[in-house]
């Protein structure tokens, strides 16, 4: 077919009702908060934990390429409760046990101690084709449910959590763990990998999940990581540290 | 230059941030995701993903694509994400079209006449897949052209042509297999009454 079609709009043939039924379509445009919307935008942007490409940088930035630092992070737990468990806890600046199992409710899909994921031994999983039944202790939860209200905040209203900003915490907690315990950040990868298989982040987080392998010191199966990493997103910001990951394993 | 945090147009190359992306396109992601079968109670976080990963892609850059249909393939993308997190989750399905429709002005019987209208042709959109499904929406009710609904999809113009077409095929079938049931129900309504 090389011909361009005409629109059913502008085609005479086309029945009334038809017509009538797309003409009422087009007009029609669902209820949206514009300004409450842009609100939330800004404030994600603002918080920098979305990081931004460009079309012409290939490098990511200094600290990894992902994430946007601690005030970007704290940033978004003004606006983003739940963050505030995951990112100070990740961070290390609140231990897991001082919040406790009730201080703030339990994390969406984040509900594992850190201490679980830190003594787990080192994987072996291939990315993104596990088929093992993960630690239980990791297992993932519905992307989109709400964390459990906690006493301290049982009449306040459990916040609506979406795919991506379950998938910012993610990275926000892997990258957090990344220097420090590069074996929990693994798991949590693979985790989070196995959890959101087709998340809009899913670059991401799979570029620090082999980050991740190369850290832990598991080189061998880091490298094949990384090659299928590299086709599957061949114009990744990571690309350039992943290679340089590489060649400093190979040493 | 790259865009500023609020996501606002730089001074130059042409690109533009989410923040006005949004302002100004936000209506038309918000229909164009409902039509691709986003339910309205995901609506809004699906429309914040789409304008999430146009920053990160760096805000759109003037090119062969039109913001719209760019936006659009963003949109797309975020829908098949959300419609296979859905299938695990295995949620039930949400009401097809908004609980409330925006028809203020009309009379109540002319909105309940749009409601329906409308809910025949999101019934009849539903029996697409959802690439056709997009090239239907884009071409058909939202009157872009084919050249740059392929650009913005990456796909060759003749794949457009070609989605539409069958598209097409499925949509007026299905559309007129809905005109006929309801015309068979009133029908029944009809002779029922004494």
């Amino acid at each position: 077919m090389t011909k361009p079609p005409l629109r059913l709009l502008d085609d005479p043939n086309v029945s009334s009702a038809l017509r009538a039924d797309l003409e009422l379509s087009a007009r029609h445009v669902p209820a949206l908060d514009l300004s409450a919307g842009a609100a939330r935008l800004e404030a994600t942007l603002q918080a920098g934990a979305v990081p931004e490409a460009h079309p012409d940088e290939h490098a990511g930035p200094a600290d990894g390429g992902v994430g946007g630092g601690t005030q970007g992070v704290l940033g978004t737990i003004k606006h983003a409760p739940w963050l505030l468990k995951v990112g100070l806890s990740a961070l290390g600046v609140v231990s897991v046990a001082a919040l406790g199992t009730g201080g703030f409710g339990r994390l969406p899909g984040l509900s594992t101690p850190l201490q679980h994921a830190s003594r787990a031994p080192a994987p072996s999983a291939e990315l993104a084709h596990e088929d093992s039944p993960a630690d239980p202790a990791l297992a993932p939860t519905p992307s989109a449910a709400p964390p459990a209200s906690s006493p301290s905040h049982a009449d306040a209203p459990a916040p609506a959590i979406s795919t991506v900003q379950r998938e910012i915490a993610q990275l926000v907690r892997i990258k957090a763990l990344l220097e420090r315990d590069p074996q929990a950040a693994y798991r949590l990868a693979q985790a989070s990998l196995r959890e959101l298989p087709e998340g809009t982040l899913r670059e991401e987080r799979a570029g620090l999940y082999v980050i991740a392998a190369f850290r832990s010191g598991d080189l061998e199966h880091a490298r094949a990581q990384m090659q299928r990493f590299l086709e599957r997103y061949p114009q990744s910001p990571l690309r350039d540290r992943l290679l340089a990951l590489a060649a400093e394993s190979a040493r | 230059m790259k865009p500023n945090m609020q996501g606002g147009v730089s001074s130059m190359g042409g690109r533009i941030g989410a923040a006005t992306l949004y302002r100004d396109h936000a209506p038309f992601i918000a229909g164009f995701l409902r039509r691709l079968g986003v339910p309205a109670a995901d609506l809004e976080d699906a429309v914040q993903e789409v304008f999430v990963v146009a920053h990160r892609k760096g805000g759109y850059t003037e090119g062969p694509a039109l913001p719209r249909t760019w936006l659009a393939a963003i949109a797309l993308r975020v829908a098949q994400a959300g419609r296979r997190t859905r299938q695990r989750r295995e949620a039930a399905a949400s009401p097809m079209l908004d609980a409330v429709p925006d028809f203020r002005g009309n009379d109540p019987a002319a909105a309940i006449e749009n409601r329906r209208r409308l809910d025949r042709v999101q019934r009849a959109l539903d029996v697409l897949p959802l690439e056709q499904r997009a090239a239907f929406v884009l071409f058909e009710i939202e009157g872009e052209s084919c050249e740059s609904i392929a650009v913005a999809l990456g796909v060759p113009l003749g794949t457009v042509y070609s989605r539409l077409h069958y598209a097409r095929q499925h949509f007026l079938k299905a559309h007129e297999g809905l005109l006929d049931r309801e015309r068979n129900r009133e029908l029944r309504k009809l002779e029922a009454e004494p």
